[in-house]
């Protein structure tokens, strides 16, 4: 059978919907290979295809190919690549190769962004490769970048979870925000940078002068220029910040760029200045402060402009040029979170950071609070422990983020706080909220929470939860996890053992180095059978732990639902709520078949029978104190799964009891 | 064989949906794609050019996002998407017919001399396996199962037969372009 025909070769609408059509019937057809042969036109060449000789041949040619896309950063096999050459060799062999190749770093930084929630359609602007310049995203996500240099030069890959550290400016905007006008008319942003900082100069230079002249100038006199000076910061900011685009803006804020001098020649003007006789004005400290407060803007500047587009364009990732924080005023580590999480991860009067402790919980820990969210409270007691169901995890993870207000803004040094809605509070008051009781043993209620109150992991800087981060077996599996999603599709289900397992293995490597840990654990992925299937099903689950047999397992899907929504609590048989543990599988009492770990009071293990019925009665209750799961929502599908799964389960046991 | 065609696409589309991860890649993963098999490096191949409006890429699949985190969106085929894809790989394919007459685009000369002898058609040598494999593997890569281009060679040897070669290629590059193994994240 073709899956043509000469009718279907009509032109206009019929034979669009015919070309249309001719994919999927292909699709249909093509899994009757007898047929296909049989009625193929006599004149065809009985020849198979070049270059490919046998179904397995073609099955590594389609799995090279996938892993040339996967490796290097989204771009295939082409006409350079020696096809014949890979085939030669074997498959880790293939993939160490391409992972040698400078656009790994692109694949890297792309599943870094991914793993941090931001992953973008293009890392790089148009233009050929080695042209092509990379878009301003790539630059935004500082730990995402330096995790990836990491992984070219055999470094650490965990500095992915470190919130403070280097920071990365893209090369400068082309354009500004808004099109230049009246003098500025015509100028290009480069010529506009030049610009603004010229007209910084020239308005401190006089003031400069005047102190420097042959005779000391008045006093009085002098701190008025001073303080006119000062008093034009407001204005002359907003001339400065026109030569830039918003990104570039908010770098030249966090930086405090002109801020920062501007606030120290305040200082030492309110000293000199405020409240004391003309005579007593040192003239030459004030004039010390302007040109120290220049020469630091100008350091600062002077770096930014080492990232003209014309002097700096990275081909690649290990190109991007780490900035140098030491010609900012105050800003010896840069905070990871830039521009684009600033605008998402708004800290509003209401939230406390609480968004912030949900990105972090569901982006480093892959807990992901929001996606089972707590059932509305109702009433006085059920409200309690329905709302402590989340923020026992949130709040104290929020704790962390204290200090930082409106667009991640540090007002640690500060009295008050902004908000992103603009309202502010007093920074001791709303800190308050994080304190710990006083016999607590500790100053504050911060850290990562689990469900073991001995386990839970406390800390109070920005620091401290990197360093939490990066000793937690939940965020190396979590990597793992989103690797696993990345290579193979976001919503592919994967077995837990599987994960398990290469989550050990990944700890392990990384351990010693955590560079090729990550490699080797790409490698591992890009040789599962998920990698190598074409049409996956999501629901299914194509790889499992060396040894394991998936047929004594509850079906993948029904331990995936398990564990988003019941595990949590049912964690174990001795200490777990109803003594019952679903996140294992054990032989039942009666030797023939399976169960979850589940006691009685007696601390016996209760027949399959039992737990099964006990949990279609909890699913299926109406009660909000019997129905499961307690005080949470959960999706209807997966309740019915589970529902359903357990009904059948019963109804074989029921009849392998009866034969 | 045309009802049992018809009745087999809808068979074939509405069944395995539901249970399959299958999404559309996306415009800009399949512009890079094609890009890499069939551009030069010094003049990548944008598909963005052939959209038949501006910024409509972001409902064939796609990342971007500003003010949240990203997730892949517009990925599932639906009548709106479809509809777009087919106007913009259209455009794509006509130019690639064009081609045969006045480059339309600039290609890797590899590339450039494969699309030269599909250009012959209906010419024997434009009809012959080399040729024809050579311009499916271009385009395709091996994304799809050998029954794919098996079937799709034989439905052109049959049925443009005598059609003129810039219909034919046309033709050929949108077929292979609409493939699911193609569009869909596989």
């Amino acid at each position: 059978m073709t899956c043509g025909g000469g009718r279907l070769g009509l032109g206009g609408y019929a034979h669009r919907f015919a070309l249309l059509a001719l994919a999927a019937l292909c699709a249909a057809f093509s899994a009757i290979p007898d047929s296909r042969a049989q009625q193929r036109p006599g004149w065809v060449e009985d020849v198979r295809l070049f270059p490919a000789t046998t179904e397995s041949d073609w099955a590594k040619r389609a799995w090279i190919e996938k892993a040339a896309r996967l490796f290097r950063g989204g771009e295939g096999l082409g006409p350079g690549d020696d096809l014949d050459a890979l085939m030669k060799l074997p498959d880790d062999e293939i993939a160490r190769r391409f992972m040698r190749d400078a656009r790994f770093g692109d694949t890297v930084l792309d599943f870094n962004l991914f793993m941090l929630g931001f992953k973008p359609d293009r890392l790089k602007t148009g233009g050929a490769y080695d042209r092509a310049g990379y878009s301003r995203i790539a630059f935004d996500f500082p730990n995402a970048v330096a995790a990836a240099q990491a992984i070219l030069a055999g470094g650490d890959y965990f500095t992915l979870f470190d919130l403070q550290g280097p920071f990365y400016l893209a090369p400068l905007s082309q354009e500004p925000e808004d099109a230049p006008t009246g003098d500025d008319a015509g100028l290009s942003s480069a010529q506009l940078r030049l610009k603004v900082i010229a007209e910084l100069r020239a308005a401190f230079a006089p003031v400069i002068a005047a102190g420097k002249g042959p005779r000391r100038p008045n006093g009085d006199w002098y701190c008025d220029k001073v303080n006119a000076l000062i008093a034009r910061r407001p204005d002359l900011l907003k001339r400065f910040v026109r030569a830039f685009n918003d990104a570039e803006v908010f770098v030249l804020t966090r930086a405090q760029l002109v801020e920062a001098p501007f606030e120290a020649m305040g200082k030492v003007a309110a000293e000199e200045c405020d409240g004391q006789p003309e005579q007593w004005v040192e003239i030459h400290l004030l004039v010390a402060t302007l040109e120290a407060a220049l020469a630091q803007i100008e350091r600062g500047y002077a770096e930014i402009l080492r990232h003209e587009p014309d002097r700096y364009s990275p081909r690649s990732v290990a190109e991007f040029r780490r900035f140098d924080l030491a010609a900012f005023p105050a800003s010896p580590q840069w905070l990871a979170f830039g521009h684009e999480q600033s605008v998402a991860l708004g800290n509003s009067s209401t939230n406390f950071n609480r968004k912030r402790a949900a990105y972090v919980l569901k982006r480093f820990f892959c807990d992901d609070i929001v996606a089972a969210p707590p059932e509305p409270p109702q009433h006085g007691a059920a409200a309690e422990s329905t709302c402590a169901a989340c923020h026992a995890k949130l709040d104290p993870m929020a704790g962390f983020f204290r200090g930082h207000g409106a667009y991640f803004y540090d007002y640690g040094r500060s009295a008050a706080i902004v908000f992103d809605d603009l309202s502010t509070i007093e920074r001791g008051k709303y800190e308050a909220a994080w304190r710990a009781p006083p016999a607590s043993g500790r100053e504050w209620d911060i850290g990562y929470v689990r469900s073991s109150p001995s386990a839970t992991d406390y800390g109070s800087t920005l620091a401290d939860l990197s360093r939490i981060v990066r000793a937690a077996p939940e965020a190396k599996r979590c990597v793992m996890k989103r690797l696993f999603e990345y290579m193979v599709a976001p919503d592919q289900m994967i077995d837990g053992g599987y994960l398990d397992h290469l989550a050990q293995e990944f700890s392990r490597e990384a351990a010693v180095n955590s560079a090729e840990a990550f490699k080797n654990a790409m490698l591992r992925i890009a040789q599962s059978r998920a990698f190598r299937e074409r049409d996956l099903v999501a629901r299914q689950c194509y790889d499992y732990a060396p040894g394991a047999k998936p047929e004594e397992q509850p079906p993948c899907r029904i331990n995936y639902v398990l564990k988003k929504n019941c595990a949590g609590c049912h964690d174990s048989a001795e200490n777990g709520d109803g003594n019952l543990d679903l996140g294992a599988w054990i032989k039942a009492p009666d030797g023939r078949n399976r169960t979850f770990p589940h006691l009685n009071k007696f601390w016996d293990q209760v027949t399959p029978e039992e737990t099964l019925t006990k949990i279609v009665e909890r699913l299926a209750a109406r009660d909000p104190k019997v129905r499961m799961p307690k005080n949470r929502m959960m999706r209807a599908d997966e309740r019915e799964e589970l529902m359903h799964w357990a009904q059948q389960e019963l109804a074989r046991l029921k009849q392998r009891g009866e034969r | 064989m045309r009802p049992l065609a018809v009745f087999a696409l809808l068979f074939g589309l509405a069944a395995p949906a539901a249970a399959q991860t299958s999404q559309f890649k996306g415009l800009a993963a399949v512009s890079r794609e094609l890009s890499t098999r069939i551009a030069p490096k010094h003049a990548p191949l944008e598909l963005d050019r052939f959209l038949p409006a501006e910024d409509l890429d972001v409902l064939l699949g796609s990342w971007t996002g500003f003010g949240g985190e990203h997730n892949f969106k517009n990925g599932v085929p639906n009548s709106l998407n479809m509809v777009i894809w087919h106007a913009t790989l259209s455009r794509f394919a006509a130019a690639m017919g064009e081609s045969c007459a006045t480059p339309r685009m600039e290609f890797h000369p590899r590339f450039g001399a494969t699309l030269q002898k599909v250009c012959a058609w209906p010419a024997p040598k434009a009809q012959s396996e080399a040729t024809l494999t050579a311009f499916w593997l271009a385009l395709m890569g091996y994304g799809a199962p050998e029954a794919e281009y098996v079937a799709w060679r034989d439905f052109f040897r049959a049925a443009y037969a005598g059609k003129p070669a810039a219909e034919t290629v046309a033709a050929m590059t949108l077929a292979i372009a609409m493939n699911p193994h193609f569009l869909l994240h596989k």
